[in-house]
């Protein structure tokens, strides 16, 4: 069975081949893109993934409910922060979304590969129990994403039971 | 001037007024072509617009009626003096001046452009939806001929992000089946594809987006039409985006978009009373996923044929064997998968070392050797005359004869 990831990252146009490129041909995932917050919302309600990327500057896509944020913060990717609104929307139940957050989602589920490295992101993160965080630098492996979904599925239980029962 | 004279500036008040009536006339006369028809088809906002002329053009008589009525009722024995009569008609036409300015502003602004009437249509459309749980077709017509006419992408956007707000309304209401946006699907290219005009990315992306909305709505539908119309729209605008754009970026972006979504409809489960409806709308899935993963591979766009590849073999390894599911789906969903191999095969060495390691994938999903995987896909094609594809099939059934040993190692 492919595991199922999703990538939510508004700049993936950019690094599409040389990121995704190494999955799409190792045939050994099921991988989809969301470049916004509305595509994000969509794609998790509609699919049960086993790793989540997140960024944490995204914009707002075609939903009211996330122009509206986008635009109370000042019309500012970095200022928004809808990756991390985004994770509030699943976990910390702070979110006044129409749609509730998908049940099978949990933190273990999520990790965040950004550019942003400050100590309040962390805290917030730590805050929602999401523990895989990857900087995004320059010279960055083009196998970044699959060790970032590795390191998400290590903390599965599902994943780390597995590799137990096969030890 | 003598006070008992009664002196009303007639001459100003009617320029005034004529003037006032003069702005909506202009406003008319400047719109285009199709928003005027719009209003003029369209009764009910004829009248609504109607009303908003005829509102200042009352209040303006009003106004200068009381004045009037002052005027000629003003008692001249208790002295009123022309300061009076000055201060009385400078109000009054300062009143009117005001109405004007006022509507001179906003009339244009608010309907002069396509997004008043839009938005007019939009307020139509969301009351019709909410009394009768429907979208009225002919206002959706109107809103798709809003954006085919519309000549700036700019103003395109603003269409669709109407329309985007229109299918998720539509699909959060409960009177939703999956059988209630036949019109916008169906008619929904038009918006992004018009011949005159040279095509824009940034529409493409947010149409791309519209009908991943109507693809994923719900995770259980009642009734599989809409996601029909889908998967042929997604394939269609697919295909045309790898048409109309050269290599770049930014539009390979936009074709993963239609590819991801044809790879969600995996997860819709819809509820229809025909049995294995969702079988056969995975069947468009994958000839969707064909076309495009072939068009790309023969305009070399290796990342897209990878991705379109990579879910047609995600997707053909999902489908449960069982017993009740029909062989002609089966055929047609294996015959996709080497048919596209096939096409990418015939684009050089790399490619064919790339299928190479894809096809045991597929040999452990459907439990068949290669050959007969082949020879079946080769009849499926020849029978649906796309002898192109068929040909590709046989080459590559040759070439592999011709190495079968590096295969088996």
């Amino acid at each position: 069975m492919k595991t199922k990831v999703l990538w939510v990252e508004d700049s993936a146009r950019l690094e599409l081949r040389n990121l995704t490129g190494p999955i799409y041909i190792s045939g050994e995932y099921d991988m989809n893109l969301a470049e916004d917050a509305t595509s994000a919302v969509r794609y998790l309600r509609t699919k049960e993934y086993d790793a989540v990327i997140l960024d944490m500057r995204l914009p707002p896509g075609m939903d009211d409910y996330w122009i509206n944020v986008y635009r109370e913060r000042g019309e500012n990717m970095a200022e928004a922060r809808l990756g991390m609104e985004l994770a509030n929307w699943l976990f910390s139940g702070k979110s006044d979304h129409s749609f509730p957050p998908p049940e099978w989602i949990k933190p273990y589920h999520v990790g965040v590969f950004t550019v942003e490295n400050d100590s309040k992101l962390h805290a917030s993160l730590e805050d929602m129990n999401i523990k895989v965080f990857e900087q995004k630098v320059a010279g960055l492996p083009d196998t970044i994403l699959i060790d970032i979904i590795n390191k998400i599925k290590a903390q599965n239980p599902k994943y780390s039971e597995k590799v137990r029962g096969s030890k | 001037m003598h006070p008992q004279e009664i002196d009303i500036p007639f001459d100003p008040i009617i320029t005034l007024i004529v003037f006032l009536i003069g702005v909506p006339a202009l406003v008319f006369q400047s719109m285009s072509p199709d928003v005027r028809r719009i209003f003029f088809e369209r009764r009910r906002l004829f009248a609504f617009l109607f009303g908003l002329i005829v509102f200042p053009v009352l209040s303006a008589l009003v106004v200068s009626g009381i004045g009037i009525y002052t005027e000629i009722n003003s008692n001249p024995s208790a002295g009123a003096s022309a300061a009076e009569h000055a201060v009385r008609w400078i109000i009054v036409l300062s009143t009117l001046v005001v109405v004007i300015l006022i509507v001179a502003i906003y009339f244009p602004l608010r309907y002069g452009r396509r997004q008043g009437v839009l938005r007019l249509l939009e307020r139509e459309i969301l009351w019709n939806l909410w009394l009768k749980g429907r979208l009225p077709e002919e206002a959706v017509e109107d809103i798709i001929d809003l954006g085919k006419n519309a000549e700036s992408p700019q103003e395109k956007s603003m269409v669709l992000q109407t329309i985007h707000n229109l299918v998720l309304r539509t699909c959060k209401h409960r009177s939703y089946t999956g059988d209630n946006l036949e019109t916008l699907i169906l008619n929904l290219h038009e918006i992004v594809i018009v011949d005159s005009q040279p095509a824009n990315l940034e529409n493409f992306r947010m149409t791309a987006e519209i009908l991943q909305a109507i693809a994923v709505a719900r995770k259980e539908i009642q009734h599989v039409a809409d996601l029909q119309r889908t998967v042929k729209a997604v394939s269609g605008l697919g295909c045309a985006a790898l048409m109309k754009f050269e290599f770049g970026l930014e539009i390979d972006n936009v074709i993963m978009s239609f590819i991801q979504t044809l790879s969600l409809i995996n997860y819709i489960k819809p509820l229809d009373v025909i049995k294995n409806q969702h079988i056969h709308v995975m069947t468009d899935v994958s000839e969707a996923l064909f076309e495009i993963g072939s068009l790309a591979a023969e305009k070399q766009r290796d990342f897209i044929t990878v991705a379109a590849l990579d879910k047609l073999v995600t997707i053909l390894c999902q489908t449960p064997m069982t017993k009740e599911l029909p062989p002609h789906i089966l055929n047609e969903l294996s015959a996709d998968v080497m048919g596209l191999m096939a096409h990418i095969w015939s684009e050089g060495d790399s490619q064919k070392e790339f299928v190479r390691r894809r096809m045991p994938d597929v040999q452990e999903c459907l439990g068949l050797s290669i050959s007969r995987i082949l020879g079946k896909a080769c009849f499926h094609y020849a029978e649906n005359s796309q002898f192109a594809t068929a040909n590709k099939l046989a080459q590559m059934a040759k070439d592999l004869k011709l190495k079968r040993k590096p295969l088996n190692n």
